[in-house]
């Protein structure tokens, strides 16, 4: 689904990304999981068009990110892009005219579980609501791929739920979703592969389950374990 | 796609267009009101707002591409599976039809000030319109009134809308709105010099005979030539950059989006 | 639940599945719940839910009706032996336990009675 090969991003002397080569492939829940700065999030822009590699190649579903692979990939960014003054109506038009695999009821449904009303507008609701509109929206897509940065990071514990299980319940059979955290123990019941990265570099590439029967510990020590090695 | 983008551009602009034009009508409707007691200055007033109203517009579409395209909006609109080729072009396609139709009522509006200037000091129509249609009938006037029209509604938005794009390449990252106002005026200051250059070249366009004639400006001048002349060879290498500026702008929109 | 984190997730699944047949929580017959709901109520990946449910059906535990869904087994003789082998696992367990504190098998048995008289 998703082959990178000898990735490198830089941004005048930082370099944020360092010769990444991996392959993802989909019917799986993936974590992306590192420290803040360790590449993650410039990855997981790069996967989705927002910015261009400085060398190395990208394919999304056999296509360099472009327009195509925007309209099977869904991207939940990690800082809030939505107009503060839009309401949620005018949002849910927005994406679904313009998004083929945009389900209305989808997100409609999402909403009110939420507790939220599509004539409020962003700006007068919490920093929460906020970003479970951003993840309602973001779900509702029926995408090929789901590209989720740090979607339960900032957000009080009741909230996290509702987004583990929104994510949880998007997920299909022919689906692949790269979640990025460094909450790790909130997230690794739900992931299938685990992906390392630190320094732009990325460091091990592993199921999780297997993880556990080889190494006998949980996804969260054998993480501490690799980074402090 | 292309009605779906127009129409959402429409949704995001209507708000803001509409103030910037009911502002206007308001300050105009007032000056002429005020015209009634100061004269005629009132209604110059009037038309100088009136004719404010197209280079307003012009630019509220160019501080609105760079918000929806590279600004808070930049997101939204590059996540969109839509070329960057597409959008650059239909984001301009939507800009000159409000520009022209800001232009058409900002016309509309002066020339009522004139009309109402014309009663106000009781100038004889039927002369006026006589002296107009001498005018309005020398050989080539509409082609060059067209090409005037056109000039004025089209180039600040074709020049603004490609520095937008390439003011905002990985090279200005840090740089924000900064990146555009350095590239506008970087092709300002060569469009100034290629002008000055201009006056050396010909052909220039001769005022009263309605011809163009192949001698530059620096000629006419020199051998004391009685009609008015315009050179002509600065339209014709601004009308290159416009379009090299538009091929580059929609290549890098296209491919080399770099969002911050 | 709250699940060992050193352990396969879809092992500890099987096994609280298996609690839950033996209990008669899911009764024999009865259509067990999506795996959607499944992965929602324990809040995991929906494909560690799926591999625990195959290896339910492996076991004989469940089986799968294609279209309406996965059913728990209505055999008498093996949901016994399910509970037999439940038994005999916390029975061995106890019994270990015991016996490294020196309890002899007679004590061991006379105080099963008491305390299970007590607890009825």
């Amino acid at each position: 689904m998703i082959e990178i090969r000898n990735l490198t991003k830089q941004y005048g002397r930082v370099t944020a990304l360092d010769d990444v080569s991996v392959d993802i492939g989909n019917n799986k829940i993936v974590g992306l999981l590192g420290e803040n700065g360790c590449g993650k999030t410039t990855l997981m822009r790069i996967l989705a068009g927002l910015n261009q590699p400085s060398s190395g190649n990208v394919l999304v579903a056999g296509h360099v990110p472009g327009p195509k692979t925007k309209s099977l990939v869904s991207y939940l960014p990690d800082t809030p892009t939505l107009p503060g003054r839009a309401r949620i109506e005018s949002l849910i038009r927005y994406f679904a005219d313009f998004y083929a695999d945009f389900n209305v009821e989808t997100c409609q449904s999402l909403l009110a579980q939420f507790g939220i009303l599509v004539r409020d507008r962003l700006q007068e609701m919490s920093k929460g609501q906020r970003e479970k509109v951003h993840v309602a929206l973001t779900m509702s897509r029926e995408a090929q791929v789901y590209l989720l940065d740090e979607p339960i990071s900032g957000v009080d514990p009741a909230a996290r739920d509702a987004t583990l299980n929104t994510i949880i319940t998007a997920m299909r059979p022919d689906a692949l979703m790269i979640i990025t955290t460094h909450l790790i123990s909130d997230i690794e019941f739900v992931l299938d592969d685990a992906i390392f990265m630190r320094h732009g570099k990325l460091l091990n590439h592993d199921v999780v389950d297997e993880l556990r029967a080889g190494h006998q510990r949980s996804l969260n020590d054998y993480f501490k374990e690799v980074y402090t090695s | 796609m292309t009605t779906t983008i127009l129409r959402h551009e429409l949704y995001r602009t209507v708000r803001p267009l509409l103030a910037i034009v009911g502002i206007a009508v308001l300050v105009i409707a007032l000056a002429d009101f005020a015209g009634m007691f100061i004269g005629v200055i009132g209604l110059v007033l009037a038309a100088m707002v009136a004719a404010m109203m197209l280079p307003a517009v012009q630019l509220f579409h160019a501080i609105d591409f760079y918000q929806s395209s590279y600004g808070s909006g930049a997101m939204l609109t590059h996540l969109l599976p839509i070329s960057g080729r597409k959008l650059f072009w239909t984001k301009l396609l939507y800009a000159v039809l409000i520009t022209t139709l800001t232009g058409i009522v900002s016309l509309a509006i002066i020339l009522l000030q004139v009309r109402l200037g014309m009663a106000a000091v009781d100038l004889n129509l039927t002369e006026a319109y006589t002296e107009l249609q001498q005018i309005f009938t020398t050989p080539g006037i509409w082609a060059a009134i067209v090409f005037f029209a056109l000039w004025v509604l089209l180039v600040p938005l074709v020049s603004m809308f490609p520095s937008v794009v390439i003011g905002s390449g990985g090279w200005a990252r840090r740089l924000s709105f900064g990146g555009p106002i350095i590239v506008f005026m970087g092709y300002y200051l060569v469009m100034q010099l290629v002008g000055v250059a201009s006056l050396f070249m010909p052909p220039v366009y001769d005022f009263f005979t309605g011809q163009v004639r192949m001698v530059s400006l620096w000629h006419v001048i020199a051998i004391n030539d009685p009609n008015p002349a315009m050179p002509l060879a600065i339209f014709g290498f601004q009308l290159v950059a416009l379009a090299a500026l538009l091929i580059w702008a929609s290549r890098a929109m296209n491919s080399k989006v770099e969002l911050r | 639940m709250d699940f060992d984190s050193a352990q396969p997730i879809w092992q500890q699944l099987v096994d609280d599945f298996t609690r839950r047949v033996i209990i008669g929580e899911w009764r024999p017959g009865m259509k067990i719940p999506s795996t959607r709901e499944l992965a929602l109520e324990y809040q995991v990946n929906p494909n560690t839910v799926q591999r625990a449910l195959t290896e339910l059906d492996r076991l004989g535990t469940t089986h799968s009706e294609r279209t309406s869904g996965r059913f728990v087994s209505d055999e008498e003789a093996f949901l016994n032996a399910l509970r037999d082998e439940s038994a005999q696992e916390i029975i061995d367990e106890v019994i270990a336990r015991l016996a490294s504190i020196g309890v002899t098998r007679a004590d061991a048995l006379r105080l099963l009675k008491e305390r299970w008289r007590t607890h009825d």
